[in-house]
């Protein structure tokens, strides 16, 4: 198969998937775009390096995810999240009460993994609760053991939880500012 | 199974993934403490939080 043939069937065979977990990471459709796109280049430049030890789909979550942490260590600054930015909700009829709830619940979402966990934390559980890869998978994304995943993993969940659930959620927002002063834009 | 050994295993028993005979020892556990099937409400609570975040998924 010719090489340029063989990009084209991995571009189109894991392009969503890594946009998703592009955005998953990014929170941002734009950024997400960027990132799939960085991630597809440094995959083309080191096609020859992969050596089928690993799923495709894990190497290419793992080049993800390493060009999102060199993209966040470049971006030091304090990032707040735009709710405009969210795709539609799946809603298939129009309830405002219930809109109001899920957008906040969004934020929450968004606001929790954005600012209250860490950002080992946050890639667990986008990997596994958001990205519904096995143990094994994010064993090899994030080159560590499988029972280093589940203990990451269970402290990534009880972070999450602290925050979202026993904090009280959107108890604490107060005009859409948290206790950390992370200020949302709506 | 004391409490804090069931609390660090109920991340993995929410996914299924608890050898039959610590599956067995737990839900032991679970059945006679209120404490402890707090945590797991909680815990479960949250991730079908999180895992609400699917709906906005913004490819198929």
């Amino acid at each position: 198969m010719a090489k340029s043939v063989e990009l084209e069937n991995i571009v189109e065979t894991h392009k969503d998937y890594v946009y998703n977990l592009a955005y998953y990471l990014c929170r941002d459709s734009y950024e997400a775009d960027d990132l799939t796109q960085e991630t597809f280049l440094k995959a083309f430049e080191h096609l020859d390096d992969f050596r089928g030890e690993s799923s495709l789909r894990t190497w290419l979550s793992r080049i993800t995810i390493n060009a999102y942490n060199s993209k966040q260590r470049k971006q030091a600054r304090h990032q707040s999240i735009c709710l405009e930015v969210i795709s539609p909700l799946a809603d298939t009829y129009y309830d405002p009460e219930r809109l109001i709830i899920r957008k906040e619940l969004q934020w929450c979402i968004h606001h929790v993994l954005q600012h209250h966990v860490s950002k080992e934390q946050k890639t667990i559980l986008v990997l596994r609760d958001l990205n519904e890869m096995s143990y094994e998978e994010i064993a090899e994304v994030l080159d560590i053991s499988v029972s280093a995943v589940k203990s990451r993993l269970h402290r990534a969940r009880m972070a999450f939880r602290n925050h979202l659930v026993i904090s009280g959620c959107a108890k604490l927002m107060k005009d859409y500012t948290c206790y950390c002063e992370g200020v949302m834009e709506l | 199974m004391n409490c804090t050994k069931v609390v660090s295993l109920l991340s993995e028993w929410l996914d299924g993934d608890l050898d039959k005979l610590t599956q067995k020892q737990l839900e032991h556990h679970l059945s006679k403490c209120s404490s402890c099937q707090k945590e797991l409400s909680l815990l479960s609570k949250s991730l079908k939080i999180l895992r609400a975040a699917d709906i906005m998924k913004p490819h198929n």
